[in-house]
């Protein structure tokens, strides 16, 4: 299942945005879209950059600590932007498909939100994302109901039950998931011959049941048959073989976790200063500096002596 | 093979002045408040820019080269139509000014401690004319200098206000942006010119070559480690389109810009940046840095840690001599005497026989004919330092270290490298930040936001592609408080690598501007007010 891969669930969910216009208790009617993509301008971004950093309200998925990655747009349409080639003598000569008539284009029913998310999980079980769907409710349910408030069906979202099935209802597969926490190859097995030889066994027995009719004297169509049977199920075992192994998850890189990511961001400016205090010291001043970096930045410490989610320190607004 | 039409090109854009032996410039610019009388203007003007044509068949060296180009707001001055104009480059249109944030011309490089006539209520500029004139025996400028820059006060004079010299070079308010090689006196009242800058610097020995550019009988040999590495480890001139508008470029197409391709071909966009030196600040740091770097090093003299110090920031020796040839001060010893006998042989009249002329190829060679396929890691030459960052050579190939490994991911990304020293001083005594001395740097090629742009963005104000985090060039770069530099050590070494840290801010801006530099077609084009994008 892709949704899980290399050790993070990645949520994708399509909500189906309101066709209907809100109307303002004071009368003012306005353009769910619109209100949705007003919304997302107004929310905080993480204090990554000189042009984000400072502006006093840190990004709300920094507080749902498991996210990785968080993204909301608005799809407004998927259309073909063309036609669909044909040869053009052909078409003179056949009457069909002349070049002035019309073609059908495709087009989405709805405008929907998307949200898309990347955050830590151990195996992709349902309840790991209801874990992440419960949090995500916790600390933005202001937000949460302000943007899907303007999508289909979700009325009734006004509990962290309401918000799961609403999540879930509307949740698609993800196809290409992406991280890249592998610093060296990761371990993967090839497939080798032995994985093939069910489908290889099959294959024989075919022939061999074949081969035994024909000394029995049973009619050559038969035995055609069944060779031919035993190639189609070998074919099949083998195709299943290939694409069961390329269904199972990338395995998951060594400390890629969020609170390992961000304490390894977090070591990698206390030991570099660390490193440049040092420099020129005797053994044993070093040994000192040493124990107190150990002691104060405790690097097997993940919940102190960290990084803050979505803050790069040493940003400030120019 | 197809030849350019060098007497179509400005002559800046083929070759680099001061190499030639003009060492001395005067850079001019200028506002255009009447249409009619800018195209007159450039119509006297263009008549006197030097083409690209070689001396021998132009009727020899002149005593002056003229070349001019045009900023966006110059073009739509001059009344060059709105279906040309659109087409032309986002960074072109926004100018250097407003392109800031992605040059890093931030706090010390601020737009408002730009030179005045950057600043409002300074016109806009609207064209570059550079003046670049050949030395006189004693050092001085020909006076041809004088005499080019006193007919076009005469022609901006003629204009009646239709074109006028926008000033307000330095503390001074020049009228011009003077510049010159560092001169160094020779007794007997001679003096000659140096490739040196104000940091003591060997300067402007890496150069792109591209096809169509020289001669093709010294194509060959000027190549090597100046163009493209081939999977085969030979080096081939880059494609021309790299650097000169409406020829296929090295992603085999002819780079898009405003119709008509009449006035695009042939003509190419120019960065042109005015860069102070904090010369004070620089030797300040190198010597606080050595004494450290010695204990570390343990190195016998401060002096050699002073020379390391400074060759690892750059990837090359003072003398120009790099890194990957001599890796260390030991090592660099006999290149170092092999360059004073040659510099020497050059001073009294250049070589003469055959044994001469061969070891003065020789070196010439040897600065430039590297790759970084032996030195993944920089143990000799840092990953962060400046030649690295600026010209990647093979380094960024997916299989760096391999023999086969190309310099692909640097092919598109490369500038053609103008201009000369400002301020006189190269009395190493006389040291401040402070003061007018620094860089005129001129980076010439077909995009600047891929290429000026990107090399100055992502190579020497960031350090991702080189797995240096966002450590900047150590020399040229934007420093933060707490900018720093990494100097690998060789594992099998008994001392530690080495982190310059807390590195001052050495080099800042004080004025620039983009440029197209058009054909000689073009310029007429553009005189006569006849460009047509239909």
């Amino acid at each position: 299942m892709p949704n899980f891969d290399g050790g993070h669930y990645f949520l994708t969910v399509l909500a189906p945005i309101k066709a209907a216009l809100r109307v303002d208790p004071d009368g003012r009617r306005r353009s769910p879209a619109h209100l949705i993509r007003e919304e997302l301008a107004f929310l905080p971004t993480a204090e990554q950059t000189k042009a984000s950093a400072g502006h006093g309200g840190n990004s709300p998925f920094a507080r749902v600590p498991r996210t990785h990655f968080a993204r909301f747009f608005v799809l407004d349409d998927v259309i073909y932007n063309g036609r669909q080639p044909s040869d053009v003598l052909l078409g003179t000569l056949t009457r069909a498909a002349p070049l002035t008539s019309a073609q059908p284009v495709d087009r989405l029913a709805a405008k929907y939100l998307v949200f898309t998310a990347a955050f830590d999980a151990a195996s992709g079980a349902p309840s790991e994302l209801d874990a992440y769907l419960t949090t995500l409710w916790e600390e933005m349910q202001g937000q949460l109901i302000k943007l899907f408030g303007n999508c289909e069906g979700s009325d009734k979202v006004t509990t962290a039950e309401g918000f799961r099935a609403y999540i879930k209802k509307c949740q698609i597969e993800t196809t290409l998931p992406f991280n890249d926490y592998w610093i060296a190859p990761p371990p993967l097995e090839s497939l080798t011959l032995t994985s093939f030889l069910p489908a290889i066994g099959v294959f024989a027995a075919g022939v061999l049941i074949a081969v035994i009719l024909a000394v029995l004297g049973v009619h050559w169509a038969i035995e055609l048959a069944i060779v031919v049977v035993g190639v189609v199920v070998a074919v099949w075992w083998a195709y299943r073989t290939v694409m069961h192994a390329g269904a199972a998850p990338f395995p998951t890189a060594p400390n890629s976790d969020l609170p390992s990511v961000l304490k390894a961001l977090y070591l990698q400016r206390t030991f570099t200063a660390f490193a440049i205090d040092g420099q020129g010291d005797d053994d044993a001043t070093l040994h000192r500096k040493f124990g107190e970096f150990l002691a104060r930045d405790k690097p097997d410490d993940l919940t102190s002596a960290t990084q803050p989610a979505g803050i790069i320190p040493g940003i400030e607004k120019p | 093979m197809r030849q350019l039409d060098l007497a179509d090109i400005q002559g800046t854009i083929v070759r680099a002045y001061p190499r030639e032996g003009f060492v001395k410039a005067r850079y001019f610019f200028l506002n255009v408040q009447d249409p009619s009388k800018g195209r007159d203007f450039v119509d006297a003007v263009r008549r006197r820019v030097t083409s690209a044509e070689p001396w021998q068949t132009a009727g020899g060296k002149p005593r002056v080269a003229v070349s001019i180009g045009f900023s966006f707001f110059g073009l739509a001055a001059l009344g060059v139509p709105s279906g040309t104009l659109r087409g032309m480059p986002d960074e072109f249109i926004d100018g250097m000014a407003a392109r800031a944030t992605i040059l890093g011309d931030i706090e010390l490089s601020n737009h408002d401690r730009w030179d005045e006539l950057w600043r409002k209520p300074s016109p806009p500029v609207h064209i570059w004319i550079a003046v670049d004139a050949q030395a006189n025996a004693d050092g001085t400028p020909d006076a041809e200098l004088e005499g080019t820059t006193q007919w076009l006060r005469e022609l901006v004079a003629a204009s009646g206000e239709g074109v006028r010299l926008v000033t307000g070079h330095g503390p001074e308010k020049a009228e011009f942006q003077a510049a010159s090689a560092l001169m160094m006196p020779l007794g007997g009242g001679r003096a000659v010119p140096t490739p040196k800058e104000h940091f003591g610097f060997t300067d402007a020995i890496g150069d792109p070559i591209y096809e169509g550019q020289l001669d093709p009988a010294k194509e060959a040999l000027a190549a090597i480690g100046q163009s493209k590495l081939m999977p085969d480890q030979r080096w081939k001139p880059l494609a021309a389109g790299e650097f000169v508008l409406g020829h296929p470029d090295e992603a085999q197409e002819i780079f898009p810009v405003a119709a008509p391709l009449e006035l695009m071909r042939n003509g190419t966009f120019m960065a042109y940046r005015k860069l102070h030196q904090n010369t004070a600040s620089f030797d300040e740091y190198i010597d606080k840095s050595a004494a450290l770097y010695r204990t570390v090093k343990k190195m016998s003299s401060l002096d050699e840690a002073k020379l390391t110090l400074r060759a690892k920031m750059i990837g090359r020796w003072d003398d120009g001599v790099p890194l990957m040839a001599a890796p260390d001060y030991a090592a660099w010893q006999p290149h170092k005497a092999e360059g004073v006998a040659v510099a020497e042989m050059l001073y009294a009249g250049g070589p003469r026989t055959p044994e001469e002329i061969k070891r003065v190829a020789a070196y010439v060679r040897m600065l430039d004919d590297f790759t970084y396929a032996d030195d993944v890691d920089g143990v000799r030459c840092p990953v962060s330092s400046h030649i690295r960052r600026a010209n990647t050579r093979d380094m960024l190939d997916p299989n760096p270290g391999k023999h086969g490994a190309t310099s692909v991911l640097n092919n598109r990304r490369r500038i053609l490298r103008r201009g000369l020293p400002y301020g006189l001083s190269n009395d190493p005594t006389v040291r401040a930040d402070t003061g007018e001395h620094g860089i005129i740097f001129m980076a010439l090629c077909a995009s600047l936001f891929r290429q000026f742009e990107f090399v100055q963005q992502q190579w020497m104000n960031y350090g991702l592609d080189f797995n240096a985090g966002n450590d900047t060039c150590p020399v040229v770069g934007y420093h933060r408080e707490d900018a720093k530099f990494v100097i690998p050590a060789d594992p099998k070494s008994d001392t530690p690598p080495f982190i310059c840290a807390a590195i001052p801010q050495f080099v800042t801006t004080r004025g620039g501007e983009y440029f197209f530099l058009p054909s000689l077609t073009a310029l007429r084009l553009l005189a006569m007010g006849t460009v047509d994008p239909t």
